[in-house]
């Protein structure tokens, strides 16, 4: 389950950040769908629980942030593994920043 | 409990593991073992995936209408579409080639992952060397030494941490 997630969120991030906005102006721009396309997959439970706890309002105003959030993780992501893999900086040591 | 899906390889390993479950709990039953207080949890996981995979196959078809739409010539009745409309079909065609294999490579790399992990869980041994604070027996899990073989090993090497071993190295 590890490596699944790992994979996922690595593939993910090359795919949000560098190969969905070339194919997007190199083939089609309808390839810029791709940054929604999956959203049912990820509303439908979230809805779900949603109407369980009552909550269906919030939950309808953060699923256009988790698009928008899910970019920025990428980001955090790819740093993360840049540093951990090839600068060889290993995040198990928490290094205080300020 | 499988938690919720994500999206990708996650998605296809939550839809994977819905299914597992109902064949599991179906041959448990069969063999007298089932647990029929389980069946109403993995129905609603199930009707969530089929809610899931109804919504996106109803996406899917919207998205292949809007396809057809744009790769028609914007003028049915004139004879000949303009170069611009046949260079845009071959872009939309290869859209079209390419979502069929979108769809199915989840599944491939998800097998290709599940078996590269069962090669790596035969053939690579982990660092015998625990990291501060965890025991050696934790961290080799199924590859710890049997009883018998720490008793014969060094006792010092089973506590030591890495910073120390990296220190010994250097010396070395």
């Amino acid at each position: 389950m590890l490596a699944v997630g790992l994979w996922d969120a690595i593939v993910a991030s090359l795919a949000y950040l560098i190969v969905l906005p070339l194919m997007a102006i190199f083939i089609h721009p309808l390839f810029l769908l791709g940054y929604v396309i999956d959203l049912p997959a990820v509303a439908i439970p979230v809805i779900a629980k949603g109407i369980e706890r009552g909550e269906l309002g919030r939950v309808l105003l953060s699923l256009p942030c988790f698009l928008a959030i899910r970019l920025v993780n990428s980001v955090f992501l790819l740093r993360a593994v840049w540093s951990e893999l090839v600068l060889g900086k290993s995040l198990l040591v928490f290094e205080k920043g300020h | 409990m499988i938690g919720v899906p994500g999206t990708g390889l996650g998605g296809v390993f939550y839809a994977l593991l819905v299914v597992w479950m109902a064949v599991r709990e179906v041959g448990l039953a069969a063999r007298g073992a089932g647990d029929p207080k389980r069946w109403p949890k993995i129905a609603w996981l199930a009707a969530l995936l089929a809610a899931i995979i109804l919504v996106l196959a109803t996406e899917g078809w919207l998205l292949r209408l809007v396809l057809d739409a744009l790769s028609a010539p914007a003028d049915p009745i004139s004879a000949a579409p303009p170069d611009t409309s046949a260079e845009k079909n071959s872009q939309i065609a290869v859209m079209g080639a390419i979502a069929p294999a979108l769809a199915i490579a989840p599944f491939v790399v998800l097998a290709a992952i599940v078996a590269a992990i069962h090669v790596a869980r035969l053939t690579v041994r982990p660092n015998p060397i625990p990291l501060p604070g965890e025991t050696t027996e934790a961290r080799l899990g199924a590859f710890a030494p049997s009883s018998q073989e720490a008793s014969n090993s060094d006792p010092v090497r089973l506590t030591e941490t890495r910073p120390a071993q990296l220190v010994r190295d250097r010396a070395a």
